[in-house]
């Protein structure tokens, strides 16, 4: 037996797979070879140890974000209630309002394109680009509490990530600019718009990074874990 | 190609308006196949009586019986995501992601049997969704956390204690689907058959990835001295 064969024989023992036929096999090529003999006993070590790892539980909280978006009707936001500052929670509601209004601006046009009822295919069309509008403005008005809740202790990152941070924010800055423009020069564009609406995505991304990061450094500072 | 493997192709975003009606199709596709083959459920762990009346008494709309749901499979889910998260917030998102899909769409399970594979099919996608956003906002951004020195630091930083150590160090470096195989198979331990009903592959390949995965990781805490 090659050393190849003998090592997926081995991983099998391990499991309890091998016939007798197999393990007959096996066992002169472990009683000759050091190193399947080494490899054997660090499965087994590394199998033993895989069975004791730890098994995390998820906090309570989880099932209350899953039961809120469940009786809501749509998805919780995803950041923990808990150590959000006052400016944060105004941009989680924001957010969320945005994301809803996104969703059902979305589905109501879709669904409004599928089923051919009262409204005209222009009329659909203008009831779509008024929800993109009503979902742009959420959009704007979220990013600015979450400006405003980061620029509130802009102070707490270093220098250098706090430029990096700007770098990267005129970089998606920018982005949402161009885009605007392109929705500008075509209102009716809903690809135009899409993208103008993932951009503002990618800002507030950004900014609940940054977010995240200030509120790390802040725990680290007081010495308390961040779940 | 089987129903299991037409999921594999279905993007994680199901909660995506455009992949929705695929998805579902995808889903009720696979669900009949399933229960067509008249394959006993074997799935061994689960009270299957107490199952069915959930998956039931859930698809009926039943808030308690989702809960009861979501606390027969959030320990083992959550320790699944939580190996492709790296932090047990993001963990805890992907957990709350993973039970939004799972109950926006238990109308289409048709047979409780089948639900265990489904729920891991979705966890599995969801954390695999996850790695892609990852990977799409690392090549696009420049990561705030790097410039604070955290690349230097382990992956696992001290606010997870919960997945310390070389060990749990060897399963993050391994591929999405060696990792998958490894940690249903040697950490939660399932059978190579459920694992295949999960991945939608044969038998014989998990098995096989199974030991890829252990040799991989034998020699990452080798080159550690860590076994």
């Amino acid at each position: 037996m090659r050393c190849r064969k003998a090592m997926e024989y081995i991983s099998r023992s391990i499991d309890g797979e091998l016939s007798e036929r197999e393990t007959a096999r096996l066992e002169p090529h472990l009683a000759a070879c050091a190193e399947c003999r080494a490899l054997q006993s660090d499965l087994k070590a590394i199998v033993g140890r895989a069975a004791e790892l730890a098994a995390p539980e998820p906090s309570e909280r989880v099932w209350l974000r899953i039961k809120a978006g469940l009786t809501a009707g749509a998805r919780p936001d995803r950041q923990p209630l808990f150590g959000l500052s006052l400016p944060a929670l105004r941009y989680a509601g924001a957010a969320a309002l945005a994301l809803i209004l996104v969703a059902s601006g979305l589905v109501l046009g879709r669904r409004l394109g599928r089923e051919d009822i009262r409204m005209g295919p222009e009329d659909r069309e203008a009831y779509t680009l008024a929800k993109l509008d009503e979902a742009e403005r959420y959009y704007e008005k979220a990013i600015q509490s979450l400006t405003e809740a980061f620029a509130a202790e802009k102070g707490a990152l270093a220098p250098q990530v706090a430029e990096l941070f700007e770098r990267n924010l005129s970089v998606v800055d920018a982005t949402i600019q161009t885009c605007r423009r392109a929705v500008l020069e075509e209102p009716d564009d809903l690809e135009a718009r899409n993208y103008l609406l993932a951009a503002y995505t990618r800002k507030l991304t950004l900014l609940d990074s940054a977010l995240d990061l200030q509120r790390e450094d802040r725990a680290a500072a007081v010495g308390t874990t961040i779940i | 190609m089987n129903a299991c493997s037409l999921l594999l192709a279905v993007p994680g975003q199901i909660g995506h308006n455009s992949c929705r009606a695929e998805y579902e199709s995808f889903l009720e596709a696979a669900l009949a196949m399933s229960g067509e083959k008249g394959s006993e459920p074997v799935w061994g762990t689960a009270d299957k009586a107490r199952l069915e009346e959930l998956v039931s008494r859930g698809r009926a709309g039943e808030l308690a019986a989702m809960e009861a749901i979501y606390g027969m499979f959030k320990g083992p889910v959550f320790g699944l995501v939580y190996r492709y998260a790296q932090n047990r917030a993001a963990a805890e998102d992907l957990l709350q992601d993973v039970f939004l899909k799972i109950f926006s769409h238990i109308r289409s399970v048709r047979d409780a049997s089948t639900f265990p594979a489904w729920v891991y099919r979705i966890a599995l996608n969801t954390a695999y969704s996850h790695l892609r956003q990852k990977r799409t906002q690392i090549e696009k951004l420049v990561p705030l956390g790097d410039v604070e020195g955290r690349l230097e630091e382990p992956e696992i930083r001290p606010a997870d204690r919960d997945l310390q150590g070389p060990l749990e160090e060897a399963i993050q470096a391994l591929a999405p689907r060696l990792r998958s195989v490894f940690v249903l198979h040697d950490v939660q331990g399932f059978k190579h058959e459920e694992i295949a009903l999960t991945l939608g592959c044969a038998v014989g390949t998990s098995k096989s990835q199974l030991f890829k995965a252990r040799i991989k990781i034998r020699d990452f805490l080798k080159a550690r001295k860590a076994v």
